[in-house]
């Protein structure tokens, strides 16, 4: 039973916490209480004049309490605009959780290495936490790095961090960070999030060690539970459906 | 009940074609028998592919899509989908969609016997490829040729659902009359692009494709209206509706019953609540929808609360 609700839920915290990022919370009961990590939910933001936004965006949940939901987000377009200014007690209507959780793909464990690039970190924080694994987390800048408790509290000693301008962490990509791992680390698989190049780097280190590699992917999309087939993805034959077959796929079942 | 030409709804809401998929995810949030009909998405005889992504634009209060009737053919829903349909008492209605005049023939054979289909429904927005890609629906005598091909082989109610774009919506309402629908259904999406002016390339891969939701609200309305005042025959009104005025809007211009498409994408949920909002709106006016339907055509104009 794919268990998703459309819930009237309530906003609890709105805040910036980096330039152009923010930390929403939100009382969403039934979406909290169903939610497993990997999962997103598909929000209808406050719209213009216009009517836009018109389609829901989705965002990943990067953690849920008993009753509350935690969402990043960054601000790159009307959408995200426009959710900056709910204020607690405000009401939005949220669609989830959705997608394939991650354990459905790979059982997290401390053989698992997660990499996260920029936002990407929101979709596999979770599962990294509670796996025991390894993560490495790469982003442009310092002031891009999420560094929330709640987000990567639980990783201190399992998390290596890279910034391509070197202002935190080691300077370079995250990627660059694989391949010295992968050498000498048995990590059996590796999940990735994040822009389409960096999961191509990861596909490709990945499979030069013989890992198994699983990609969580983002797409543009409008239903979020599987019937409009706007968020397609490419496939060896045909297309998949990113709200629904994933966003979590085997990198084999999928053409980036 | 609503009766289309021997299809009987209880109500006057149906989903629209290809945003409702095969029912499976929606039945998680809407109960499917609370509807007055379930129409699955776009079938063709063989699996479709559809087109690369980026699939969907928004624009102005509506969205453009080119999924390109991505489906997994006939044989697929026949042994997947149907037996699930079939759990539910709603009337299910196939759309289907074909390259040819044969396909579509060969579809309405395929679908003859199956239990569980209460109508077809013929989307005539698809490129003829022997005709060099015009589309079916705007050619009359195109549209009367697929509409015969399929009636010889469905005994069943049959709806031809109309292109809105073309410049007499009435002549080719008149073609699938003719060629013995028994229903018409309107309108499908209107053709439309976005262009990304950062870059200038069109938003969607294909460049072009069809505007659906409140913005092509009016022009549907219009279509409507045309074709009731025209035309004898039953029809189902779709394009843009979000709300309960709006269902009232195209069942007053001659809709029979209504198809909710985008709507349904943002919030599925609304497909319920129309249904009740309608119900106490006829109860508390005291009327039947035999009076509703058409009135703006007949000029029977009332006071409504
Ligand atoms: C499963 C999933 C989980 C996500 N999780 C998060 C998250 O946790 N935090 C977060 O900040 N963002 C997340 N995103 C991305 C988020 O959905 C988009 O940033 C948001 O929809 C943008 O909306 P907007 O109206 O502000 O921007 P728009 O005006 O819609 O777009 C602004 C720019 O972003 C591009 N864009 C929009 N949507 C996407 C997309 N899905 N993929 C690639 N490019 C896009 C557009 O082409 C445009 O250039 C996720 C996306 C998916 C599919
Ligand atoms: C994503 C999407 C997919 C669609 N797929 C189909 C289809 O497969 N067959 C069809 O006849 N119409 C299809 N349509 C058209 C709708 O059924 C409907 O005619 C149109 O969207 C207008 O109604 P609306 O404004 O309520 O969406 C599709 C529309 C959308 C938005
Ligand atoms: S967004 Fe509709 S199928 Fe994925």
């Amino acid at each position: 039973m794919a268990g998703y609700v459309e819930e009237e839920a309530r906003v609890l915290v709105n805040i910036e916490i980096n330039p152009g990022i923010y930390h929403l919370k939100i009382e969403a009961k039934e979406i909290a209480k169903k939610w497993q990590p990997g999962q997103f939910v598909n929000l209808l933001l406050p719209a213009g004049m216009d009517g836009i936004p018109f389609l829901r965006r989705p965002f990943s949940i990067f953690m849920a309490s008993k009753t509350e939901i935690g969402i990043v987000y960054r601000v790159v377009g009307r959408g995200t605009d426009n959710l900056t200014q709910l204020v607690k007690g405000d009401s939005l209507n949220c669609l989830g959780p959705l997608g394939v959780p991650i354990k459905r793909k790979i059982e997290p464990s401390a053989t698992t290495l997660f990499v996260a690039g920029g936002m990407g970190i929101a979709s596999i924080a979770a599962s990294a936490i509670y796996s025991g694994g390894m993560l490495l987390y790469g982003a442009r800048t310092e002031s891009e790095l999420i560094l929330l408790p709640e987000v990567t509290g639980g990783l201190a000693e399992r998390m290596l961090i890279s910034t391509e301008d070197g202002s935190f962490g080691t300077k370079g990509l995250v990627t660059d960070l694989l391949p010295a791992i992968l050498a000498v680390e048995d990590y059996t698989g590796i999940v990735a999030c994040g822009p389409r190049g960096m999961l191509k780097r990861v596909k490709e280190i990945g499979e030069r060690y013989n890992r198994s590699v699983y990609l969580v992917i983002e797409e543009r999309m409008a239903c979020g539970i599987g019937t409009c087939l706007a968020c397609a993805i490419k496939a060896p034959e045909g297309y998949l459906r990113v709200c629904k077959d994933g966003p979590i796929f085997l990198a084999q079942e999928i053409v980036l | 009940m609503i009766n289309l030409a021997g299809l009987e709804l209880k109500n006057p809401i149906m989903t629209a074609s290809g945003t409702a998929g095969y029912g499976r995810e929606l039945a998680n949030l809407v109960d499917l028998d609370s509807l007055g009909a379930f129409v699955v998405k776009g079938t063709s005889l063989e699996p479709w592919v559809g087109n690369p992504p980026i699939r969907v634009a928004e624009t102005a209060s509506g969205m453009l899509n080119s999924i390109g009737l991505q489906n997994p053919g006939v044989g697929h829903f026949i042994s997947y989908d149907l037996p699930f349909l079939r759990q539910f008492s709603v009337p299910v209605i196939v759309n289907i969609v074909g390259r040819s005049v044969d396909e579509y023939a060969l579809l309405a054979k395929r679908l003859k016997d199956m239990e569980g289909i209460a109508a077809l429904e013929v989307n005539v927005s698809c490129p003829n490829v022997k005709e060099g890609g015009l589309s079916f629906g705007q050619d009359p005598l195109l549209v009367k040729e697929v509409t015969e091909a399929v009636r010889e082989n469905w005994d069943k109610p049959l709806i031809v659902k109309l292109s809105p774009n073309v410049t007499n919506i009435v002549e080719i309402g008149r073609a699938a009359k003719e060629g013995g629908a028994d229903v018409l259904s309107l309108i499908n999406t209107l053709r439309g692009m976005a262009i990304d002016t950062n870059s200038g390339r069109p938003v969607l891969a294909q460049g072009i494709g069809g505007l659906s939701g409140p913005a092509i609200k009016p022009v549907a309305l219009r279509m409507v209206f045309e074709l009731a005042s025209e035309l004898d025959i039953p029809l189902i009104g779709m394009g843009g509706i979000q709300s309960y005025r709006d269902v009232l809007e195209f069942m007053m211009a001659g809709a029979s019953a209504v198809a909710i498409g985008t709507a349904v994408l943002r919030t599925p949920g609304m497909l319920i609540e129309l249904v009740r909002e309608l119900e106490y709106w006829r109860l508390s006016n005291g009327v039947a929808w035999e009076d509703i339907i058409g009135l703006t055509v007949r000029g029977e104009y009332g006071e409504f609360r």
